[in-house]
């Protein structure tokens, strides 16, 4: 007996794993026929009836999976369901596509199937569907479920077969629900169905509003006109809730119309919306349909542009503003220039505002036969407006333009000159350059240094010569124009070139900028050790005020050879010299001249002066040398703080200590911190220090901030400390 | 705001659809006195639709200006309806002399918003599935638009939108406020003026969301009308997630709603590239989807060979990488710009090279643009342009296949199936 038993539970285990493997295999299949069937792996050629068998085996697969009870998991399957379709529907696939269509359809009625499942079916029809669709989603327009209806008729949208369209007709024949005959008519505008016109415009006349402006909208999409006429059927009544609907949508038609070059119809059209619109207007009390006259006076603008522009300059100077602040994009639109040359002739007669916008018209149009009306408002009482003509002039870009900003550009003042030389200093276009060249090479000394300005602006090929010419000139003032111009062409100047031209330039404004320029070529220079081998060559060859302007140069170019050459004026007799050189040092851009600027500035004989400069020198390098050796930069901080001669000092040096981030500057902060005469200074530098350091080593910041707190030296550091330990340091130092 | 010249600046407005993308149009900065601007009468009146996520920004921008004044506001979700109006009356109220203030009105309605006569200018910061219908009804009732990027939910939308826009003299600006900042800008122009020669690769990143999700049905919240959310997509049940507005997913990651990150991120990056290579009026004729033969990333082409890979990695941890026969371009937000060689990043221009529109400041240009009645750095064919490349990769990436594009007809072909793509069916009684 137990034998028996016990074979039959063996039997049963070995039943269920059978079952299983069973199932599994299956599930196997069908993954892999929905595979095949996406085209992700490979198929065997297969005929219509195979088609569909291979089909509705995947449906019978998918189907249970896309309606599990785990709803996230539905999604998948759901995306494999639209594979296919999107697959089946490939170009040159037309039997798959048929073939999974009609399986589609097939099982729409299905009872074990949910109704979003069934939506989702719907949807791949919208996507895929033909004419064997049609049936099934007329019937599906009529279900219970008011989304499932909806569906359907969104596919019955897309349908390309012609029954759609009736299907769709007759349903609108029936329908009762506004939302639904809305849906209908929106479907039938969508397929441009031209055989619904008549029906659709019995709706125009429907008593629910939305229902009769969705029937406009879609007469609008039709088009043609057997819809104008229609449409004009409600605008000729008197005026109703769809009226101005009904505008926007013979617009449209006008659109449409113009699109396939029947601009006489559509010319007609814009006229009578024109019309209709522009008589609302005079009725104080009605309705103010400005947008419609924009519209219309826009399709106008192509059919009839001579009516059409005659009827923006009268809107512009005595019109609704609404259409008049429109008026000048209506021009900036309109495919000729006449437009915009009308308004330019009554440009200096218009209110300020629509000066602006027109000179904005002209500018965007470029036109070179505006410049005079243009001109004639540059110096209008309005900056907006000169600054707007100023703009004009800029974009339009021609000989007169340049002449006209040029005056201005040396004898205007404030916003309004400096837009001048901005434009100038970009104006394009034929003759400018050689206006402002001419403009440079002579004439007035105050015109000819402004043009030099714009030259080096412009950067344009071979300024760079140029301007060394003027460089040279004897007139100081031309000459300090040059070297100005020189800073913004200091790429495309050689330096030794340029310190010989300091070395022959005479009076104290012409050398600064000769400074300034020699500064800037060697900042610029590709190769700074060359171009600082070539100056440190002149300033030992110069004396006097030449050789204080060549040296103070050297800190644009840096490296070892200029930084020798620094220190030795640093510590020559000549005082001019000695000061030259270490104001040069104190602007040194690395961390090699540490050691010189503290030797200076800790010798007792250095003079308060230059100790001072040495000093600040110093603290600048402590705060901006992240890339030299932190342990060299805590080294300098402890010089410079004990070499400090004043409190004053030791308080910069302790600020600065604030960063550089190493445990010994924490140590010696919460030294400072706990007593003495910088307690302030130091919790502050060290609350500064543990901010920096959260994003390295968060518990060492946290632990500083701590201490600091602990130290209660004041509210504003106590908080500030609170702010590091939550880990959002505060920004400045708010003192 | 400051003004940048040049010769080709005029062909973005006349010489036809060829020069467009060397559009270098700038609005001109009108002080107040002009207009008699700051008195009351003279503000830019606005209404701001789509009170969520990405409106706080605009929204806090206008109520810090003088020159605007928001009068309404409009939302779906009541509870946020009624905080968003009680933060504008706040914020005019502390401006008062007399601290009241009662002066904005709350929607569930957009229409109702649109058809005030005495508001200038909307706000259209919605779900992408609604930036259309909103806009459409606000440019026909006479007012400028600021919409949220992308543009559109589909290519006809975008059509519609731009044309409308030239119809009734819309200042329209879309939200690709990349275009307004400086290290994008000059970018471009270093693309645009051959400064790394002739432009053949592009790699951009753009991340990716969780996969879109079925989702069980939950309980519509009070005071949120969900069929209005749902507004002219199909219709699904109700869940929290669905809606909800999110930077990492929500409403983002479903295709119903938007073309996930090609149009979250794609939108701004898509919209740089198209900038960089002058194709402002036209676009891509050729998308690839990710995995496709050949494909490890998702593509798109341009006529002349240039392609543009997606999420390929890019140099630097940079947004968008340029690359040319002479040299690369990187940028990112933050003023980020790298080059090889690296002198062209702070290289200027020269009078006689492609000058792109300097805009600083994307909301101010539009405020700017609306008083000029100028055309924005971002206007709707730019726009337009640019959501058809999202929409046109996600619909790649959909079906499966690579998409051919004929920019210049606006059409998807020879695949029937992906032309039913080019617009959606709307739920009724949506209406575009």
């Amino acid at each position: 007996m137990r034998n028996k038993l016990s074979s039959i539970a063996n039997c049963g285990i070995i039943l269920a794993v059978l079952l299983a493997l069973a199932a599994s295999a299956q599930a196997q299949d069908g993954a892999d026929l929905v595979k095949q069937l996406c085209g992700k792996a490979d198929a065997p050629v297969r005929d219509a009836a195979q088609l569909a068998q291979a089909y509705q085996e995947a449906i019978d697969y998918l189907m249970p999976l896309m309606s599990a009870d785990d709803v996230p998991s539905r999604y998948n399957y759901q995306i494999m369901f639209q594979d296919m379709g999107s697959y089946a529907a490939r170009p040159g696939a037309e039997t798959e596509r048929q073939a999974m269509a009609k399986v589609i359809v097939a099982n729409l009625d299905r009872a074990d199937m949910l109704d979003v499942v069934r939506h989702w079916f719907v949807l791949q029809l919208e996507r895929i569907g033909a004419g064997e669709s049609v049936p099934a989603l007329v019937k599906l327009m009529a279900a219970d479920d008011r989304h499932l209806a909806d569906y359907a008729r969104r596919a019955l949208e897309k349908n390309p077969d012609p029954s759609a369209t009736e299907a769709l007709l007759e349903k609108l024949s029936s329908a009762e629900e506004a939302a639904w005959k809305i849906g209908l008519l929106n479907s039938l505008g969508q397929r441009r169905a031209a055989e619904a016109i008549e029906r659709i415009a019995e709706s125009l006349g429907d008593a629910d509003p939305n229902v009769a402006s969705a029937a406009a909208t879609a007469l609008s999409n039709i088009g043609g006109a057997a819809s104008a006429k229609a449409l004009f059927g409600v605008l000729n009544k008197p005026l109703g809730p769809v009226s101005v609907k009904v505008a926007q949508a013979l617009i449209d038609i006008a659109q449409e119309r113009t699109a396939h070059n029947d601009v006489v119809n559509a010319g007609k059209l814009c006229v009578a919306v024109y019309n209709w619109a522009t008589k609302l207007t005079r009725d104080p009390n009605g309705p103010n349909p400005f947008s419609i006259r924009v519209a219309a006076i826009n399709g106008l603008m192509t059919c009839d542009p001579d009516k059409a522009t005659e009827e923006i300059v009268n809107i512009i100077r005595d019109g609704d503003p609404r259409v008049g602040r429109v008026a000048v994009q209506v021009a900036r639109q309109a495919p000729t220039t006449a437009p915009m040359r009308a308004l330019a002739r009554v440009l200096p007669e218009l209110p300020p505002h629509y000066q602006v916008q027109v000179l904005g018209l002209i500018a965007d149009r470029g036109d070179l036969s505006s410049v005079g009306p243009v001109k004639r408002v540059l110096h209008s009482d309005y900056e907006a407006v000169r600054l707007a003509a100023i703009d004009t002039l800029t974009e339009i870009g021609c000989d007169e333009s340049a002449e006209a900003l040029l005056d201005i550009a040396v004898n205007g003042s404030g916003a309004v000159q400096r837009a001048a030389r901005e434009g100038l200093a970009l104006m394009a276009g034929p003759r400018v350059e050689e206006v402002i060249r001419a403009s440079a090479a002579s004439g007035d000394v105050k015109k000819r240094s402004a043009a030099i300005g714009l030259l080096g602006k412009r950067r344009v090929p071979g300024v760079a010569e140029a301007l060394m010419g003027y460089a040279a000139d004897a007139n100081e003032e031309i000459s300090s124009a040059a070297f100005k111009a020189m800073v913004d062409v200091a790429d495309m100047v050689d330096a030794g070139t340029l310190a010989d031209l300091v070395a022959k330039t005479s009076g104290q404004g012409a050398r600064s900028s000769a400074g300034a320029a020699l500064r800037a070529a060697l900042t610029k220079a590709p190769d700074k050790a060359a171009a600082a081998e070539a100056v440190i060559e002149r300033v030992r060859n110069s004396t006097g005020e030449v050789k204080v302007t060549l040296l103070m140069s050297l800190d644009a170019a840096g490296g070892p050879a200029a930084l020798q050459v620094v220190t030795e004026a640093a510590q020559s007799s000549d005082e001019a010299l000695r000061e030259a050189g270490i104001r040069t040092l104190g602007n040194w851009p690395d961390f090699a001249a540490a050691d010189v600027l503290m030797k200076i500035a800790s010798n007792s004989e250095t003079s308060l002066t230059h100790y001072v400069l040495a000093m600040r020198g110093a603290l600048r390098l402590i705060v901006t040398s992240d890339s030299a050796p932190l342990e060299d930069r805590v080294n300098l901080c402890f010089k410079a703080f004990d070499n400090a001669r004043r409190d004053d000092e030791k308080r910069q040096v302790v600020a600065a200590m604030g960063a550089v981030p190493s445990p010994k500057v924490a140590e010696r902060l919460l030294a400072l911190a706990k007593e003495g005469d910088f307690k302030a200074e130091a919790a502050l530098a060290a609350v500064e220090l543990a901010g920096s350091m959260l994003r390295r080593d968060r518990e060492a910041a946290r632990d500083l901030a701590q201490k600091i707190r602990d130290l209660n030296v004041s509210d504003d550091v106590n908080s500030r400390a609170e702010a590091v330990m939550r880990g959002r340091p505060m920004r400045g130092r708010g003192r | 705001m400051k003004k940048k010249p040049s010769l080709s600046r005029r062909d973005f407005m006349f010489k036809g659809a060829a020069a467009l993308g060397a559009a270098v149009v700038f609005p001109r900065v009108v002080p107040s006195t002009v207009f008699g601007a700051n008195a009351p009468s003279n503000r830019i009146t606005m209404g701001m639709i789509g009170m969520g996520l990405m409106m706080g920004g605009h929204l806090h921008g206008m109520l810090g200006r003088n020159d605007v004044q928001v009068l309404a506001v409009c939302d779906v979700d009541g509870r946020r309806r009624e905080s968003a109006k009680g933060q504008v009356e706040r914020a005019y109220a502390n401006q008062a002399a007399d601290g009241a203030y009662k002066g904005c009105d709350a929607y569930l309605e957009y229409e109702k918003l649109c058809a005030r006569p005495d508001i200038d200018a909307v706000f259209v910061v919605t779900p992408d599935h609604w930036h259309a219908m909103c806009s459409l009804a606000a440019i026909k009732a006479g007012k400028d638009v600021y919409c949220q990027k992308p543009m559109t939910l589909t290519i006809r939308e975008g059509r519609l939108m731009s044309d409308a826009c030239k119809q009734y003299g819309t200042v329209f600006q879309v939200g690709s406020q990349q275009r307004s900042e400086w290290a994008f800008r000059k970018a471009s122009e270093i693309v645009r003026n051959g400064w790394i020669g002739k432009v053949h690769t592009i790699y951009t990143s753009l991340g990716s969301f969780a996969p879109p999700t079925t989702l069980p049905a939950q309980p519509i919240p009070e005071g949120f009308d969900y069929d209005r959310w749902l507004g002219p997509t199909p219709w699904f049940p109700y869940n929290a997630e669905r809606v909800k507005g999110d930077y990492g997913g929500g409403w983002r990651r479903f295709w119903e709603y938007g073309s996930r990150k090609n149009g979250d991120w794609g939108a701004h990056h898509f919209d740089i590239i198209q900038w960089a290579l002058g194709m402002d009026d036209s676009g891509p004729v050729k998308f690839v989807p990710k995995g496709w033969p050949g494909h490890r990333y998702q593509t798109h082409y341009y006529a002349d060979g240039t392609k543009v890979l997606r999420d390929h990695p890019v140099w630097g941890g940079h947004m968008i990488q340029f690359i040319g026969t002479e040299g690369e371009v990187m940028v990112s937000r933050g003023g980020r710009l790298d080059t090889r060689p690296v002198e062209l990043a702070q290289a200027p221009l020269l009078p006689s090279e492609i000058h792109l529109y300097d805009s600083s400041d994307h909301d101010g240009n539009w405020i700017d643009c609306i008083r000029t009645r100028s055309t924005t750095i971002c206007p709707a064919e730019i726009g337009h342009r640019t959501a058809t490349i999202c929409h046109l990769s996600g619909i790649a990436e959909r079906l499966g296949r690579p998409i051919h594009w004929d920019p210049a007809e606006e059409r998807i072909l020879d695949d029937p199936a992906a032309e039913r793509w080019y617009d959606r069916p709307r739920r009724a009684p949506y209406v575009l």
